[in-house]
């Protein structure tokens, strides 16, 4: 089991989050990864939850950036620099993270094919990691060959597929095809920004598959398996 | 509404991001649009074509390039700046050259895709290192665990064997064969060396898990240097050996862990002992600094191998100089680095050749700021 803060902690955490997400979002539009850097230092010197972290601060940068990206406020290439700062960010979390207790659970994360967006496929593996799993992460466009591959070697409990980009989706329904073939009842996670247009119906019917809306469900998901100690329904 | 020319030649004059520059018949900017100025930082009424392009080779012509169809691609000399990338055309005029181009944006564009894929990699790659090293000091702290437990498992019976065997040897020992006592000496003797043995294993535990605790008190080094010669004066004799104190009159009484200088200088004479020729001698030199006592440990042996020399202080590796049959497990100097580090000092092979080897050991007098970290 993981030692996670009480909702009261959490709560006095989110403010100090809170305080200064302004700046930190201001920081990272300017593309100052030294400045970033500082900032997510002291929460982590604060003892502030990883989670919380990834969520209300990398993540939620990271779609206001998104947004204002759709509005024409800022460039591409500013996004594409957001996103490669708080990569080389989430780097600074590792020292913590993964120190945590093993559970002896493992799980295999990936973006599909032609998915070249990894950040969130990242981000469900690390806090995978935070909850002391052995999370193994295959990063962006992992051809499904290598995945069954790494599959096989790694026996996983579960496996996460995450897509960013509508277009990727027919990739995650190639992935989950080839996954299903060969393991009936391993548990698969799915989640990520492409949802938002649509996609969930595509798997409802589909046994052991799980849509995943937020860094909070799946700590949710994971908390359920871990008192349970067997797969969440 | 529709553009008339005007229109047009100021947007290329004032905003468009395009090199577009008028040159004289004899090859000399006439006039050039804002752009083109801000790429290369000023006016450029009267600089050639070699100012505004970068050109190694002096090739480029006005002429050559107006004579040529298809756009070429050239390198603005950007002021401050890594050139940039741009096609270019030039068409002749009457009297005239016009030059006007656009930026190469497709190499941008695959340079920061590869960039960004490069960061990616780095990123993952970071991500299983430090992974990697979780599960390595994971299986090192599983290690030292168990190396504790099992030590402190074996050093009870080991200890009991040795005593009662001691105490048969005194007790009974005038009643017993020789052959006998020479079976009672052997249990004893092994005993001693597992007992150090298992002692050595809980020591590295103990120091590997970052438990090593000092108690800092004042400590007289020569009596350091008299009770470590005297713990292998017995080892030293069986091995035909003789052992010397040159100590300083004026040694310094140094702020260390008596206890644990003691084991250090004693791992130090055992493993000279070891590797020291029947009939030699090993002296033990104590001298000091106003910042530094210093001990030197010089034998006669056959010197240390040089591609053991690095690695002499780790665990488990041996100075490889062994002259008899003994069993050496790469312990006792271990040991004696860390122990030496935690004070502050330093164990050193000051030199090593096939007539002997001096050990150095180096222990600052007073620990100053360090002793809360280390009585803590």
């Amino acid at each position: 089991m993981t030692d996670l803060p009480t909702s009261a902690e959490l709560a006095v955490q989110r403010k100090r989050i809170e305080e200064i997400y302004e700046s930190y979002l201001a920081h990272l539009i300017r593309g100052s990864r030294q400045a970033c850097s500082e900032v997510v230092q002291t929460l982590l010197d604060e003892s502030i939850s990883i989670r919380l972290i990834y969520e209300d601060l990398f993540q939620r940068a990271l779609y206001r950036i998104g947004s204002l990206w759709e509005v024409h406020e800022i460039s591409v290439a500013t996004e594409h620099l957001a996103t490669a700062i708080t990569e080389s960010l989430m780097a600074l979390t590792y020292r913590v993270m993964f120190a945590r207790n093993p559970v002896h659970r493992s799980a295999v994360v990936a973006c599909t094919v032609n998915e070249h967006h990894q950040i969130g496929g990242k981000m469900v593996a690390d806090l995978l990691e935070m909850h002391g799993w052995d999370a193994y992460f295959l990063g962006a466009n992992t051809p499904i060959a290598d995945l069954l591959e790494m599959i096989e070697d790694k026996k996983p409990n579960l496996v996460g597929l995450s897509v960013s980009v509508y277009f990727s989706m027919p990739g995650l329904l190639d992935t989950v095809a080839a996954i299903r073939k060969l393991y009936l009842d391993l548990p698969i996670l799915i989640g990520g920004q492409a949802f938002r247009w649509g996609g969930k119906q595509l798997f409802e019917d589909a046994a052991n598959i799980t849509y995943i809306a937020s860094l909070h469900s799946l700590e949710e998901y994971v908390l359920q398996w871990e008192s349970s100690s067997r797969v969440p329904g | 509404m529709s553009l008339d020319s005007d229109q047009i030649a100021d947007y290329i004059h004032d905003s468009a991001p395009l090199l577009f520059a008028v040159f004289d018949r004899e090859g000399r900017i006439q006039s050039a649009n804002r752009h083109t100025e801000q790429l290369l930082g000023g006016r450029l009424t009267g600089k050639t074509l070699q100012d505004l392009f970068v050109d190694f080779g002096g090739h480029l012509s006005l002429e050559a390039l107006a004579a040529t169809e298809a756009p070429q691609r050239l390198d603005v000399s950007v002021l401050g700046g890594l050139p940039e990338s741009y096609f270019v055309r030039v068409y002749a005029l009457d009297g005239s050259y016009l030059c006007i181009g656009h930026p190469d944006t497709d190499s941008p564009k695959q340079l920061a895709e590869q960039v960004l894929e490069l960061n990616r990699e780095v990123g993952n790659l970071a991500r299983e290192l430090a992974k990697s090293e979780a599960t390595l000091q994971h299986l090192n702290d599983l290690k030292n665990q168990f190396l504790g437990m099992a030590a402190h498992d074996l050093r009870g019976p080991t200890g009991v064997a040795m005593n009662y065997a001691e105490f048969i040897l005194d007790e009974a020992g005038s009643s017993l064969s020789n052959e006998h006592v020479g079976f009672l000496e052997t249990i004893i003797l092994t005993s001693q060396r597992m007992h150090q043995l298992v002692d050595s294993f809980l020591d590295l535990s103990m120091i590997e898990s970052g438990n090593l605790r000092l108690k800092l008190q004042p400590c007289d080094l020569g009596d350091v240097v008299h009770e470590s010669v005297r713990s292998n004066e017995r080892g030293a004799r069986q091995a035909g050996i003789t052992i010397v104190e040159e100590l300083d009159d004026t040694l310094p009484i140094i702020e260390a862990d008596d206890g644990k200088l003691i084991q250090v200088l004693s791992n130090v004479l055992s493993n000279g002992i070891k590797h020291s020729p029947e009939g030699s001698v090993i002296r033990v030199v104590g001298s000091h600094n106003e910042q530094t006592a210093i001990v030197r440990v010089i034998d006669q042996g056959s010197g240390i191998p040089e591609e053991l020399l690095q690695t002499i202080s780790q665990p488990f590796a041996t100075s490889g100089r062994s002259v008899r049959e003994e069993r050496s497990h790469g312990l006792g100097l271990a040991i004696a680095h860390k122990v030496l580090e935690a004070h502050g000092g330093k164990l050193e092979v000051e030199q090593t050749s096939t007539q002997g080897t001096t050990m150095l050991i180096r222990v600052p007098t007073r620990q100053g700021d360090r002793k809360e970290q280390v009585d803590a």
